[in-house]
């Protein structure tokens, strides 16, 4: 059977989902490190899974790439148990101190990489890319109602999350 | 922290513009990977590794896979005790795992078919290499070894001493989705299905320290896969799924159709598996099929209209004798294989092809097709139904293949005539007969019902042993007229159009038994084969001498049985007991050219 000569398939995938990849990774790192790392696994993520981006479902599956670069970048600089190293990002180790805006936001890009997949793929179009959830269920090829119970769990969970760190 | 406020902080997230270093940071990457593409070497992973030497932070991330590799088997928090199993537990824990055997069984037709497989993945869960063998898949393949990465593979056939190469992803070759073995990958889908209501899902977890975690999945009412259930058994310590069971409902009880033992986690698989390299023999036929223009396109055809049209073609092409237009269709075989496949069967014409529907199993984005046809084997006619399983194999353009069959065939039966109240032999009397026509005209008596003793509704066995072992005529000499147990049993003319003789359309009772009788007319002595075909036990003499007998429940198949015989000059007489034993009966008989 014929495959397309897998680097001219890339090379039209990365001049396709370029732009999508430097925004959301971009805003779910935050930060030139790690956005540099989730966006050399990124890169690795679409030539592994080329195949997979040359179909109908590659709207899809290049949020999970996405999503699993993010990861796996901040799985290194927070380790593999979840838990941050709160010295990377200079928090006060007393809960009872506040935390200022930029602590906040980081915690919940921190959260963001924890997420269940179909959960994190729905919060990312839904704030990140400020999609409706008719868009949403498009892309997630699930009802309306499952993508606003994904955004919904999605938030439960943040909030649960940070509730302990707050 | 509220819910409002993380939708706030969440809004401001997206908010953001990318800043315009940072787009230039992404650009400089993807410039760098992309010129490592166009170097002068083999694309694959090799170039990958060129690759992640440059950036430290994968340099440890490639590290972190090696000392998997030496042995770190799991990974659980040390903080969080889940109160409960939950799938995300399982999912996180192959997030490490890179290895794994698995040990396939199946129930195919009274026997077990087996399977291996051996997978090197990656952390997405997908199959980076795999190796798939079996000692046996069919008579027409025999054994056989895939090996393969996710864009290509490559098939042995030892006992046809083949190498196919240039496939593409080995899951066209097998039929079914590689990654669907996977259990990361399978508990992903399990947990996307639950959320969308698609399963329903229990999870009986004992606090018994040895005893497996039990995930068992099935369907509701309204889903197509309504009749089928899956059972995971999971390692308490682990979360590794150790064995998996899939289960379909026949006549109303659930029977095992698939067991996958799951095994060698992260236990590193010899490079050597994943390629034939030493392996072939050195007088092996390798042939390119890269060059195959596999399967027929979609184009504006619904699913159902393709995978009926896929069937229509591919049969077409198998009557017109272009195997290598079917073997495009068919899971894209070499022509000679699929010639092979068909033995010698002569497809005559197709005599319907259904509509196709989507296939029941949880986890086949196949369709279904049912054919009917008509075949001719050994001057011989059968109907064949024949179950295609047909699905798509590329997006773009979307192709359809055709990936297995389950083929049933029972022989073509013509019309029987009963003529009552002539006994006359003259009238079934052979004079010329060739070898392999089949014996269309006998008399036949009219059939003795077994008797029911005591209070059941059926023979017994031994009652039925009893009339088998037991002559309710003189098989010596033909008498107009039989008495048997004071009753009169008389002869009549059986005349079948063609094919064998289906008793069941004349006589429709259980547990009967009738005697045939025919002369064949012999220039000179002569030696000879009988061919015999009977549902269910059979006598048969020849000249008032018994020359066969089979105690046998079966279903009539031309030449079940081959009898050698001497013929004498001039009339010789042919008796034949069938005895149905239940459910239909019937019976033929040819003289064989051997």
């Amino acid at each position: 059977m014929k495959f397309p000569g897998q680097a001219e398939v890339f090379q039209r995938a990365r001049a396709k989902y370029m732009n999508f990849l430097a925004s959301v990774l971009w805003k779910l790192t935050g930060d030139r490190e790690l956005f540099t790392e989730a966006m050399q696994y990124a890169l690795l993520g679409m030539w592994q899974h080329i195949g997979k981006l040359d179909g109908k479902k590659a709207g899809s599956y290049i949020y999970r790439i996405a999503l699993s670069a993010n990861t796996k970048a901040w799985r290194n600089r927070i380790g593999r148990d979840g838990q941050l190293s709160r010295n990377n990002f200079g928090f006060e180790k007393s809960p009872d101190e506040r935390l200022n805006r930029d602590e906040i936001t980081m915690m919940v890009r921190r959260e963001i990489c924890q997420l269940p997949a179909k959960q994190a793929k729905a919060i990312v179009m839904r704030y990140l890319e400020q999609h409706d959830y008719q868009t949403i269920a498009g892309k997630l090829s699930c009802t309306e109602a499952s993508a606003r119970s994904h955004v919904s769990k999605a938030l439960a969970t943040l909030k649960s999350k940070l509730a302990t760190n707050a | 922290m509220n819910s409002e406020r993380i939708e706030e902080i969440l809004k401001n997230i997206g908010a953001e513009d990318t800043p315009v270093d940072v787009h230039k940071i992404a650009e400089n990457i993807s410039e760098d990977f992309s010129k490592t593409l166009t170097q002068p070497r083999q694309p694959g992973l090799i170039v990958l590794g060129d690759y992640i030497m440059k950036s430290r932070f994968i340099k440890s991330a490639v590290a972190a896979v090696v000392i998997i590799a030496a042995g770190i088997f799991f990974y659980t928090t040390n903080n969080i005790v889940p109160a409960a199993y939950a799938l995300q537990d399982t999912i996180e824990a192959y997030n490490s795992i890179r290895w794994l055997h698995i040990d396939q069984s199946a129930p195919v037709g009274g026997q077990i078919w087996t399977s291996e497989f051996w997978f090197e993945c990656d952390e997405y869960g997908n199959v980076n290499r795999m190796r798939y063998q079996t000692p046996y898949c069919g008579d027409a393949i025999g054994s056989m070894a895939i090996v393969g990465n996710f864009d290509q593979s490559q098939v042995w056939l030892a006992e046809h001493n083949l190498h196919l190469v240039g496939y593409g992803n080995p899951s066209s070759m097998l039929g079914f989705d590689i990654t669907g073995v996977d259990p990361k990958v399978l508990f992903e889908r399990l947990e996307q299905q639950e959320d969308a209501g698609q399963i329903i899902l229990d999870v009986n977890e004992t606090t018994l320290k040895n005893e497996p975690i039990i995930v068992t999945v099935t369907y509701p009412a309204e889903s197509l896969s309504v009749d089928w259930k899956k059972a995971f058994y999971i390692d308490k310590a682990t979360y590794l799924v150790t064995k998996s069971e899939k289960f379909q409902k026949r006549n109303g009880k659930f029977q095992l159709v698939n067991t996958y033992e799951f095994s060698g986690y992260n236990d590193e698989i010899d490079p050597a598996m994943f390629s034939f390299d030493g392996e072939l023999p050195d007088d092996i036929t390798t042939i390119d099929m890269s060059g195959i223009e596999a399967g027929l396109e979609q184009g504006h055809m619904t699913d159902e209209e393709v995978a009926t049209e896929i069937t229509k073609q591919f049969y077409e092409a198998v009557i017109a004798k272009d195997f290598t237009r079917a073997g495009q269709l068919y899971l894209a075989a070499p022509g000679f294989l699929v010639e092979k496949a068909f033995m010698g069967i002569n497809v005559i014409e197709i005599t319907s092809v259904g509509q196709a529907y989507p296939d029941s199993d949880p986890d086949s984005n196949k369709m279904v097709s049912l054919c009917k046809l008509l075949i001719e084997f050994g001057d011989q006619y059968y109907n064949s139904d024949a179950q295609m399983l047909i699905y798509p194999i590329d997006e773009n353009p979307r192709l359809w293949i055709i990936g297995g069959s389950n083929v049933n065939v029972s022989p073509v039966s013509g019309e029987i005539q009963i003529s009552k109240g002539q006994a006359d032999l003259s009238k079934v009397t052979y004079e010329d007969l060739k070898p392999g026509e089949l014996m269309q005209d006998w008399l036949i008596l009219e059939p003795i019902r077994i008797e029911v003793r005591g209070d059941t509704l059926f023979p017994s066995e031994e009652t039925q042993k009893q009339y088998f072992d037991t002559e309710q005529l003189d098989v010596t000499q033909f008498e107009p007229v039989v008495n048997f147990n004071d009753k009169i049993y008389e002869w009549a003319v059986l005349e079948n159009e063609y094919g064998v003789i289906n008793l069941t359309s004349v006589y429709e009772d259980w547990y009967l038994i009738t005697y045939l009788w025919a002369q064949i007319d012999m220039p000179e002595e002569k030696q000879g084969t009988l061919g015999i075909g009977s549902d269910d036990s059979v006598k048969v003499w020849l000249n008032g001498e018994l020359v066969h007998e089979n105690w046998i429940v079966r279903g009539t198949v031309i030449d079940n049985d081959r009898v050698p015989v001497t013929f004498k000059k001039g009339m010789n007489q042919i008796v034949i007991k069938v005895q149905n034993r239940g459910g239909p009966w019937g019976f033929c008989c040819r003289l064989l050219d051997e």
